[in-house]
C-alpha cells in the first residue's frame, strides 16, 4: 500500500466509526465499502469472511435506520446512553503524573486523560483544531484515525510508528468491550478490519524502522 | 485512483472533524519530545499549578473551596479556610462529585426527545422550539400554567425573575419535601430562621438533625470545638446517627414524638421556674396561655408517649437551665421536623419556644440571627418585572389551604397533582430531580408526563431528564461563572462567588446564561439585558467590595459584626410569640399542643414498622449515588441496607444481611437488612440517596431503595409539606 492508499484507508475507517449518515449507508448498500476492503484483503491474503458485515441486505432507508440505532446503542455519547466508549482515555489510567492528588488520578473509565491532552498538543503543533462534535474528546477513535490519515500524508514512518504505538494500542481492549454487547455485523466487520490494519501496519513499521 | 475497480463508484466525503486552525495545517514539524508520549508526560509533570477560589456543588451547602488546575485540567480541591460554612474542610461528597467532570455519561449538547430516545440539537434550535411551545401554551392557558422548580442555587433569583417576567407565580424549590415545617415554626415564633452558636454553647441538644451525616462541616467542627471546651452534647434520635457517635448521651426516642418530649421539657422549665424570667417578661407574648396548656404535659405523661424516662427529661431541662443562655436546642433541618410528620410544624414551634425560655435567642452560645449580606438590586438599571397578579395554584399562603407556606418555596410535590388536573402545562426543572426525590414516584411520573412541555436543565440524564421533551446541558460547576452567594453568612456576613476553574469540555452553558438566553427567546429580554458579570457587579455595589477582590479570595466578609440581644423581632407582636394570634385566626393551635402522628405502625403486628430515612455522609439526595467512589464506599461498608432493631429482626427470624421485602400502600421493594441495637424498635430506617432508576446512571442504577417509593402523596395542613416519615411499612423475609 502506498501512503496515499493508507491515508484513504484511515479515512474509510474514520467514516465507519463515525455516526452513520446516508452517504455512507448508500455506499454500503451499493457494495462499494465491501469492494474497497476486499481489494486489500486479497492483497494481504486475509480471510474475506471478516467483511461479510458490509454486505447488508434490505433497502438503504432500513439500513440507515438500523445502523443509526445500533450506533446509538453502542457508542452515542451526546446523550450519555452509549454502552461503549470510543475514547482512548477511557481505557487508560487518567494520568501518569505521579504527584496528582485527585482520588481518580490513576483510575480508568474517565475522559480527558493524558492521552487526550497529548493529542491536543499534537493537533495544535500541526495547525489543527477540533471540530465541535468531539469537543472534550480529542482522543476519540475517529479523531485518532483522522489524525492517522493526516500523518500518512505528512509524517515519516518513524513518526507514524510512534503514534500508533502510543495512541492506538487500546484497540484490543475496545474489541473485548465490543464483544460483550453483540454488535451488528457491520460493526463487527469494521472492528476486525481496524484491528487487522493496525496489526499489519505495526508489523510493517517494525521492519521498516528497525531494519 | 478512480480507474481502479475497487474504487469504482466509491464516494465518501472526508469527515473533517479536525480542521485547519488559524495557523494553518500542514506545517508538519513534530519534535521527538512532543510526539513521544512518555517524554511529553514527563515534561508535563513540571507544569505550574494554578489556584481558583470557588464553591462546591456536591450538595446544598456550597462549601468554599480552592480548586487547583494543572495543564488545563483539575488537579485538586481543598476547603477555603475563610468560608464560614465549612471552615477549610471538604467532605467526601465534594471529592467524590469531582468525578462527574470527566464522567463519560455527562450531557454534551442540548437534546430533543425523538420517540423513546434523544437526538442532539443546537442551542439555537432548542431555544427556538422551547420558546414557540411556551408562547403557545401561555396564549392558550395563561401564565399560571407555567412553572419552574429547582434545588436552590446562587442564581435562583434569576429563575424567579424569569417566571415573574412571564407572569407566572410558579417558582418552586424542593422545600416542601425538606424544611418548610421547620422554617414556618421558627418564623411564626421568632420571625425568622436562626442559626446555632454551637462552638460557644455549653450544652447542645440535637433533636433528629444529623450534621455529621447530613452533612454540615462547619457545624461538626463547631460541635467538636465546643466539646473540647467541655460542652455536653445530647442527641435525641430514634437512630444512633453519625452525630450520636459524637454525643455524650443518645436518647432513642419513639419516632414522631419529639413534640411530646419538647412539651415535657417546657413543662419542667415552667413548673420549676427554670426559664429566663427577664426574657419571658420583656420579650415574649402569651406566657400565661403557654402555662395553661403546658401543665397537661408532665414528664411522667411524656414518658409514656415518647419512651424517654421522665427523670431524663427533667434532668436535661434542669442541666440546660443551669448553663442558660449557653444552652441550645439545635434549630433542626429536614430531620426530625423539617417535613416529616403531621405534628412537625408544632414541633418546630415548641422547639423555638423551648429555646426562647432558655433565654438564648440571639445570645452567645445560643440560637442567633446570622448576619447576611444584603446584596444590591439590578434595578433601576434593569427594571424588575411586576409581581404576578394571581396566587400560586398549590395553595401556598392561601387561608384554608396551606396558609403558612412560603411563597419563595411553594409546594413542589404538588406539581404532579396540578399537572394531572391540567392546571400546569409546561415547566422547567433545574438542578433538581423530582422523579426521584418527591414522594410516590409513580404519581410524580404520571404528572410530569402529562405536561405538554418539560424542559430539564442538568448535567446528566437523571430520572426526570429522561422523560423530558428537551434537556439543556448545564456546564459542570467547575466550568462556569455564576451568581454571587450569601450562603456562608454567620457571625459576620459573607459574600462568595462561584467561578470558572476549567474551560467547559462540551457544548454546555452556565445556568444563569441559560436563563438569560431563554428570557431573550421568550420575548422578555427587557428584564434580562445584562450578563452575569454585570449582574454580579451591580449586586456587589452596596457592600463596598470589588468583584476583583471577591474573585481573588472566593469569600469576603462584609458588613458589621453580630451583636448579642435584640430589640424587636419580625413577628406581628415584635416579640417571641409563645402564643400566636395569627395561628388562632387561621384555625391552628395558638400554643403548641400534643398531636399524634398521622399514621402509626400496629404494635400487635410484628411486621409493622414506621419507615424512617436519613442521609449518610457520602450521599446527597439523588445526585451522588452515581459517583463511583462514593458508591464504592457504600458497597465497601455495606451501607445500602435497611436498619432494623435486632430484637425485632430476630422476632421475624431475620439474620443480619438477609434480604427483606418492604411494602407500603404505594410501593414495595427488596433490600438487605442491618440488624442493630442502634434503632428504636418501632421503626426501620432506610438511607436516602439510593434507588436510582435512570438507566443512564449506570453506577447507581437499580441499587438499593428510596423512601419516596413507599411514601404516599401527603400535604400537611399548615405549609403543605410532604410528611415524609408518615409511612407504615410491612417487612417480611424475602
Amino acid at each position: 500500500m502506498t501512503n496515499e492508499e493508507k491515508e484513504r484507508f484511515s479515512e474509510m475507517l474514520t467514516c465507519l466509526f463515525s455516526p452513520p449518515d446516508r452517504e455512507m449507508v448508500e455506499q454500503v448498500h451499493q457494495g462499494n465499502i465491501h469492494a474497497f476492503f476486499q481489494h486489500y484483503f486479497q492483497i494481504w491474503g486475509k480471510d474475506k469472511d471478516i467483511l461479510k458485515g458490509f454486505l447488508i441486505e434490505g433497502g438503504p432507508e432500513i439500513n440507515f435506520r438500523d445502523l443509526e440505532e445500533e450506533y446509538d446503542r453502542l457508542f452515542s455519547s451526546e446523550a450519555g446512553s452509549g454502552k461503549i466508549s470510543l475514547a482512548e482515555s477511557f481505557y487508560k489510567p487518567w494520568t501518569q503524573d505521579p504527584h496528582c492528588p485527585l482520588p481518580f488520578a490513576t483510575e480508568k473509565g474517565l475522559l480527558m486523560g493524558d492521552s487526550a491532552l497529548h493529542l491536543l498538543a499534537l493537533y495544535k503543533q500541526c495547525g489543527l483544531e477540533l471540530g465541535g462534535k468531539y469537543r472534550g474528546m480529542p482522543d476519540h477513535l475517529v479523531m485518532e484515525l483522522e489524525f492517522l490519515s493526516f500523518l500518512y500524508r505528512w509524517a515519516t514512518d518513524k513518526e507514524i510508528k510512534r503514534f500508533i504505538g502510543d495512541h492506538l494500542d487500546w484497540i484490543t481492549l475496545l474489541r473485548e468491550e465490543f464483544r460483550e454487547f453483540h454488535p451488528h455485523p457491520f460493526y463487527r466487520s469494521a472492528m476486525e478490519v481496524l484491528i487487522l490494519f493496525l496489526r499489519q501496519e505495526k508489523e510493517r513499521l517494525e521492519v521498516e524502522c528497525n531494519g | 485512483m478512480a480507474e481502479h475497480d475497487y474504487l469504482k463508484g466509491l464516494k465518501i466525503s472526508r469527515r473533517s472533524f479536525l480542521k485547519a486552525s488559524a495557523m494553518g495545517a500542514g506545517a508538519f514539524v513534530l519534535s521527538h519530545e512532543l510526539l513521544d508520549f512518555k517524554s511529553w508526560v514527563h515534561a508535563q509533570t513540571e507544569a505550574p499549578v494554578i489556584t481558583f477560589p470557588t464553591f462546591c456543588n456536591g450538595c446544598g451547602n456550597r462549601c468554599g473551596i480552592i480548586a487547583s488546575v494543572k495543564n488545563g485540567r483539575l488537579w485538586k480541591i481543598e476547603g477555603n479556610p475563610e468560608a464560614n460554612g465549612n471552615l477549610g474542610v471538604v467532605c467526601p461528597k465534594g471529592h467524590g462529585y469531582l468525578h462527574d467532570l470527566y464522567n463519560p455519561q455527562r450531557l454534551k449538547s442540548p437534546l430533543k426527545r425523538a420517540g423513546d430516545k434523544f437526538e442532539p440539537i443546537s442551542w439555537e434550535q432548542a431555544y427556538k422550539e422551547i420558546s414557540e411551545k411556551i408562547n403557545l401554551i401561555l396564549m392558550d392557558k395563561g401564565p399560571q400554567s407555567l412553572f419552574w422548580v429547582n434545588y436552590p442555587q446562587s442564581n435562583h433569583q434569576y429563575a424567579l425573575r424569569l417566571m415573574h417576567a412571564l407572569g407566572s407565580p410558579h417558582y418552586f424549590t424542593h422545600g416542601s419535601t425538606c424544611y418548610t415545617a421547620r422554617n414556618a415554626g421558627w418564623v411564626t415564633t421568632v420571625g425568622q430562621l436562626p442559626s446555632n452558636d454551637l462552638s460557644n454553647a455549653q450544652y447542645i441538644l440535637i433533636i433528629g438533625r444529623n450534621p455529621a451525616g447530613g452533612i454540615n462541616l462547619g457545624q461538626v467542627k463547631c460541635i467538636v470545638e465546643a466539646k473540647g471546651k467541655g460542652a455536653k452534647l445530647v442527641v435525641l434520635d430514634p437512630r444512633h446517627s453519625e452525630t450520636a457517635i459524637l454525643a455524650d448521651e443518645w436518647l432513642p426516642i419513639k419516632p414522631g414524638t419529639d413534640l411530646a418530649f419538647l412539651l415535657g421539657f417546657i413543662n419542667v422549665l415552667v413548673k420549676e421556674e427554670l426559664y429566663d424570667k427577664k426574657i419571658v417578661s420583656e420579650k415574649t407574648v402569651g406566657f400565661k396561655q403557654l402555662v395553661e396548656e403546658i401543665v397537661n404535659y408532665p414528664p411522667e405523661w411524656v414518658e409514656k408517649i415518647c419512651e424517654i424516662p421522665a427523670k431524663t427529661i427533667t434532668r436535661i431541662a434542669r442541666d440546660m437551665a443551669q448553663v442558660k443562655p449557653k444552652a441550645l436546642i439545635h434549630r433542626g433541618y429536614h430531620g426530625a421536623f423539617g417535613a416529616q410528620y403531621l405534628n412537625s410544624f408544632q414541633t418546630a414551634r415548641a422547639l423555638a419556644i423551648a429555646n426562647s425560655l432558655l433565654g438564648n435567642i440571639n445570645r452567645k452560645g445560643g440560637i442567633y440571627f446570622a448576619k447576611s449580606a444584603l446584596l444590591g438590586e439590578l434595578q433601576p438599571k434593569h427594571p424588575a418585572p411586576e409581581f404576578p397578579k394571581m396566587g400560586k395554584l398549590d395553595g401556598t399562603g392561601v387561608p384554608g389551604r396551606y396558609p403558612l407556606g412560603s411563597y419563595g418555596d411553594g409546594i413542589a410535590h404538588a406539581i404532579p397533582e396540578l399537572a394531572l388536573r391540567g392546571e400546569l402545562k409546561a415547566g422547567f426543572v433545574y438542578h433538581n430531580n423530582p422523579l426521584r426525590t418527591n414522594p410516590n414516584p409513580k404519581r410524580v411520573m404520571a404528572g410530569y408526563k402529562k405536561l405538554e412541555l418539560l424542559v430539564v436543565i442538568d448535567t446528566v440524564l437523571s430520572e426526570t431528564a429522561s422523560i423530558a421533551h428537551y434537556v439543556l446541558p448545564e456546564s459542570f460547576y467547575l466550568e462556569r461563572d455564576e451568581a454571587l452567594d450569601t450562603k456562608h453568612s454567620g457571625k459576620r456576613a459573607q459574600v462568595s462567588i462561584q467561578q470558572q476553574v476549567v474551560k467547559p469540555l462540551y457544548n454546555t452553558r452556565p445556568g444563569t446564561q441559560i436563563i438569560i438566553e431563554l428570557a431573550k427567546h421568550l420575548g422578555v429580554e427587557k428584564y434580562f439585558n445584562f450578563n452575569i458579570e454585570e449582574a454580579n457587579q451591580l449586586r456587589l455595589k452596596p457592600l463596598g467590595v470589588t468583584l476583583g477582590d471577591l474573585k481573588a479570595r472566593g469569600v469576603l466578609f462584609v458588613g458589621e459584626n453580630w451583636k448579642e440581644g435584640f430589640d424587636k423581632l419580625e413577628t406581628p407582636s415584635g416579640k417571641v410569640e409563645l402564643y400566636s394570634e395569627t395561628l388562632k385566626k387561621l384555625g391552628f393551635p395558638p400554643v403548641p399542643k400534643w398531636e399524634e402522628p398521622f399514621v402509626s405502625p400496629d404494635p400487635r403486628d410484628p411486621h409493622s414498622f414506621r419507615l424512617l430515612h436519613g442521609k449518610q455522609a457520602i450521599h446527597t439526595h439523588s445526585m451522588t449515588a452515581n459517583q463511583p467512589y462514593l458508591m464504592a464506599i457504600s458497597h465497601r461498608y455495606d451501607m445500602i441496607r435497611l436498619w432494623m432493631n435486632r430484637l425485632r429482626g430476630s422476632q421475624l427470624g431475620l439474620k443480619d444481611g438477609d434480604w427483606v421485602k418492604i411494602k407500603s400502600t404505594v410501593g414495595e421493594g427488596k433490600v438487605r437488612v442491618r440488624l442493630t441495637e442502634g434503632l428504636h424498635p418501632s421503626c426501620v430506617w432506610l438511607p436516602s440517596g439510593y434507588g436510582i432508576f435512570s438507566k443512564h446512571l449506570n453506577t447507581a442504577y437499580d441499587i438499593g431503595l428510596n423512601y419516596n417509593d413507599f411514601l404516599p402523596t401527603y400535604f400537611d395542613p399548615t405549609v403543605g409539606h410532604s410528611m415524609s416519615s408518615e409511612i407504615v411499612v410491612n417487612v417480611t423475609k424475602a
